[in-house]
């Protein structure tokens, strides 16, 4: 069903060989040490991979959006970290800028979002607002030509980092969701300030910070939409990042399956390697089914929305089933690898951690399926 | 001189791998009832030398000065339509391949470059091994065309006897080619041992944690009269030994009596440079190594550990 | 501002290669790559015209399948490529690439400077290089470390077997080239989709002049098979028992 076009799989392959030769014989190490992988960011600046899905005339690369997907499955095959920080930036900041943005908007934060020059983040989140998004108590009021910004984002992808965010806000709190509102906001404006920095389980290299606003003041060119659009933003750009995230999930499947196979061949027991073992084989040929099964429909999801067709219960389906797959397979890649596989600095303990979170942000598992449910069942 | 004299040729501008060359091309002369002609080129050592060890003659081409060895392609080709010899033998230094290709390409010849094993046929051929695909395998062929020319790496055969007979040699002048020339030459630096030329080589890869390091394993070549190797990471990534010791399908080829690996793992490009050395020795912490499927004596260890006890056992023993 | 001809070879990914029974390899699920040494020799003739002006042209030869390299090889930097594609010319020798080559090289047009690999990841056998420039009858520098370009020719430092020598050629010259000449780098996904928008020009056997004698195995390959291992493969227990065995082999 899926044959990737040759340009797709030249992508594939520049992505591979730059996640092979500069991502991945660090990840271990800024997993280790929670550090900001920023040279690694330069050099996809330079590649440019930052803008991949965004037109030339808003300085993006102007690819397909599988092309994209396929740049955050493969970078995430070395280290799920920086393929969350890409994500992020692009599904999430990015994409509903260009999805939703006036031309002046799109001309004044696409370029240096594209070219790489400005990290991007995504602030819906609040502590006691997550899949509830209408419990907001982040409110924006209208003085004059500004908006002013009150309250507090929690668990933000990129937030120490980024400079441009998407900033959910109640602008009408009678109203419920169709009270919030989306705005751009730079992180120059006064009273934007990163709050705590959490210390995660996985993806530790990503950085998850608070974000706070304190009087904050937005101008009104910077409201994303009308106002009362920020729920039907939201959703809509939460559906594409799914996407994002069953490619980063798809990956570190990959890598679980492609670190099983290499230990099952290389660690010798009883006088030969485990993959002579039929329980071991077995293992390793479900592995393989659930990662293939996991990159059609994520390949599709991607498709479907590169296509400007209708996505939204593919991207959950694949964002679910991706997820899962990533968790089942990185727990059997630590059982292959035995004792071995329990010991920090192994790749298999950093993929089982980093593989959690994807059943977890932008809708968790049980998020998905209400979903697909409520498409399947209307 | 008889039709029969150009039967074999043998080409070095290295003196010990041309007698090698006359050595083993007397041994096929012989077998195939032909002469061996030796082609020296002209101020390098003395062409009687060839004779001495068993040439019929030998043909000294004289070069023009500032000119690259490879300059005598032409003259090269065309002595062999002249003269037409069955087997070229080439030393296969990076100069002599270029030129043997080069002389190739005149006569629309196969040329068998870096030839690990030559086989004479019934029919008189030659049938040849070499590498290919970075070591992973081993092409056995034999040239249809005319003359038959082998490249063989230096050391592939034993140095011969003296072989004292008489026999003339003649000059060939190389003329000047004006489009090339070579503005200066930089002798290589003398840094320790030639390793292909060492009786015992000990090979490091990445296992060395620092180049400060090194000093564990050169001790340890020093207790066994050795030279230290590498692979090509230590060599060219990181830069802890010179280039000339990266033992490799690209680098160089060491056939040692004892080759000890120390930190390597074994790929097919650095075991295509090591693979003829009589006895193999391996020591990696790694029990999954591929080198312990190419040694004979192999030691699962840190090599932190391993060396200086083994440099201590081996400097009672070699006493 | 030169105009450069960079050749590459479309080889099997040596890293795909299973050895099956007897030893016999198989290729089945290989795939195909830009020779790692052909990498250098691009790069290297793409940095040459970044800095100086001039243009890149990349030729390739093989069998129908050397098609799909045009955008890999395109998207490093040259402006155009030329492919000589052939069922004759699948597993070409040396000697067949370089009159090939020979022909396609003609049909490039004016040129300087030529840029080849030391040698293919596959074969290696070093030759194609030297081959081709003496059947277009220029001069040739193998094994350059080093490569300048000047106004009228290069001058190119030799790293071999006892030194280096330096050598300087007038235009128009053939250079092939080791991996310190310049590292490839990763091309850019730009670079990887402007490739699909730049010229090139697919040549058979027939179009080429190449026929007969041209085309007529040089070789008969009797066997292709992983290289055996006959060692003893004798575990030893501590580093007394190992000195032992070394010293026993050395005497």
């Amino acid at each position: 069903m899926f044959t990737l076009t040759e340009q797709q799989e030249l992508i594939r392959n520049l992505v591979r060989e730059f996640a092979v030769s500069q991502v991945a014989p660090i990840a271990c190490e800024i997993d280790d040490e929670a550090r900001w992988p920023a040279e690694t960011i330069k050099a996809m600046t330079a590649l440019d991979l930052m803008g991949i899905p965004f037109p030339e005339q808003y300085g993006g690369s102007g690819g397909d959006y599988l092309s994209y997907i396929i740049t955050v499955e493969e970078l995430s095959r070395a280290c799920a970290s920086t393929g969350v920080i890409l994500s992020a930036h692009i599904s999430l900041a990015g994409a509903p800028i260009y999805q939703f943005g006036t031309e002046a908007q799109k001309q004044q934060y696409l370029p240096d979002l594209a070219a790489g020059r400005k990290l991007g983040a995504f602030c819906l989140t609040e502590p006691a607002a997550g899949t509830d998004a209408a419990s907001q108590t982040t409110v924006a009021e209208l003085d004059g030509d500004d908006y002013v910004l009150n309250g507090g984002k929690c668990f933000i992808t990129n937030g120490d980092h980024a400079e441009t965010f998407i900033v959910l806000a109640m602008t009408d709190k009678a109203k419920g969701t169709k009270g919030i509102s989306a705005f751009i906001v730079e992180k120059a404006f006064a009273g934007v300030s990163v709050g705590k920095h959490e210390r995660k389980m996985g993806i530790r290299a990503a950085h998850t910070t608070e974000v706070l606003f304190r009087n904050a003041r937005v101008p009104k060119a910077n409201l994303l939409g009308k106002e009362g659009d920020g729920f039907k933003i939201a959703m809509v750009t939460l559906d594409g990042g799914r996407i994002g995230i069953a490619a980063q999930a798809l990956g570190i499947a990959q890598a679980s399956l492609d670190e099983s196979i290499k230990w099952a061949k290389e660690r010798q027991q009883f006088g030969k390697p485990i993959a002579a073992n039929q329980a071991i084989q077995f293992m390793i040929a479900d592995m393989a089914v659930q990662v293939q099964a996991a990159r059609h429909l994520v390949y599709h999801a991607a498709t479907l929305k590169g296509e400007g067709k209708p996505y939204s219960k593919e991207a959950a389906m694949a964002k679910l089933f991706a997820a899962e797959t990533a968790m089942q397979q990185s727990i059997k890649a630590v059982q292959i690898h035995g004792g071995y596989g329990y010991i920090k600095g192994t790749t298999v303990e950093r993929l089982m951690r980093d593989a959690k979170i994807t059943e977890i942000y932008e809708g968790t598992s049980e998020v998905q399926r209400m979903v697909i449910s409520a498409s399947v069942l209307r | 001189m008889c039709r029969n004299m150009a039967g074999v040729w043998v080409f070095s501008e290295q003196r010990s791998t041309l007698l090698e060359l006359v050595g083993e091309g007397r041994k096929l002369a012989d077998r195939l009832g032909v002469g061996l002609t030796a082609l020296v080129p002209g101020g390098r050592f003395d062409a009687v030398d060839a004779i001495a060890f068993g040439a019929d003659e030998a043909i000294v081409l004289t070069l023009p000065e500032g000119q690259p060895l490879e300059t005598a392609a032409e003259a090269v080709a065309r002595l062999v339509g002249e003269l037409d010899p069955d087997l070229i033998l080439w030393g296969a230094t990076l100069r002599a391949k270029g030129l043997a290709a080069r002389v190739a390409a005149r006569l629309g010849a196969a040329l068998v470059t870096d030839a690990t094993a030559l086989r004479v046929q019934p029919d008189g051929r030659i049938e040849t091994d070499r590498m290919v695909y970075g070591g992973g395998g081993v092409a056995t062929q034999v040239a249809l065309t005319r003359p038959q020319m082998i490249a063989v790496p230096p050391r592939t055969f034993a140095e011969p006897a003296v072989n004292p007979r008489i026999g003339d040699v003649r000059e060939v002048v190389v003329p000047a080619d004006s489009r090339v020339k070579v503005t200066e030459r930089r002798p290589k630096s003398n840094q320790g041992a030639d390793i292909a030329a060492a009786g015992v080589v000990v090979g490091v890869g990445r296992g060395l944690a620092a180049a400060e390091d090194l000093a564990l394993v050169e001790a340890l070549a020093a207790t066994l009269g050795g030279a230290v190797g590498c692979t090509r990471p230590v060599a060219e990534d990181l830069g802890w030994l010179p280039e000339d010791r990266y033992i490799g399908i690209s680098g160089r080829k060491v056939a040692p009596k004892v080759y000890v690996a120390v930190g390597l793992s074994g790929q097919v490009q650095h075991l295509a440079g090591m693979r003829e050395s009589k006895v193999v020795v391996a020591i990696n912490k790694d029990e999954n190594a591929p080198i312990f499927a190419n040694a004979d004596y192999g030691l699962v260890g840190d090599l932190y550990t391993v060396l200086p006890a083994l440099t201590d056992e081996l400097k009672k023993l070699m006493r | 501002m030169p105009n450069v001809i960079t050749c590459y070879k479309w080889v099997i990914d040596e890293a795909d290669i299973r050895a099956g029974g007897g030893g016999a390899l198989s290729f089945e699920q290989a795939g195909r790559k830009i020779s790692e040494y052909d990498r250098n020799a691009i790069e290297a003739a793409v940095q040459i015209c970044e800095q100086q002006g001039g243009s890149v042209t990349a030729i390739s030869l093989g069998g129908p399948e050397v098609k799909s390299s045009a955008k890999d090889a395109l998207s490093r930097g040259p402006e155009r490529a030329i492919l000589a594609l052939d069922p004759a010319f699948a597993n070409a020798d040396s000697q067949t690439t370089a009159l090939g080559l020979t022909a396609a090289v003609k049909l490039a047009g004016a040129y300087d400077l030529i840029v080849c690999g030391e040698g293919s990841g596959d074969v290696y056998a070093q030759q194609v290089g030297p081959r081709l420039a003496e059947l277009l009858g220029i001069p040739c520098i193998t094994f350059a470390g080093k490569l300048t370009v000047t106004a009228t020719g290069v001058v190119a430092e030799r790293k071999l077997d006892d030194g280096v020598e330096v050598v300087e050629a007038a235009f128009p010259v053939l250079v092939t080239v080791l991996p310190d000449v310049a590292k490839p780098r990763i091309p850019s996904l730009k670079q990887v989709m402007g490739a699909a928008k730049k010229e090139v020009k697919v040549v058979d056997a027939a179009a080429l002049g190449l026929a007969g004698d041209a085309l007529a195995a040089r070789f008969e390959t009797k066997a292709l098979k992983a290289p055996a291992s006959n060692r003893k493969q004798v575990k030893v227990a501590n580093p007394v028992a190992l000195a032992e065995a070394i010293a026993g082999a050395v005497r």
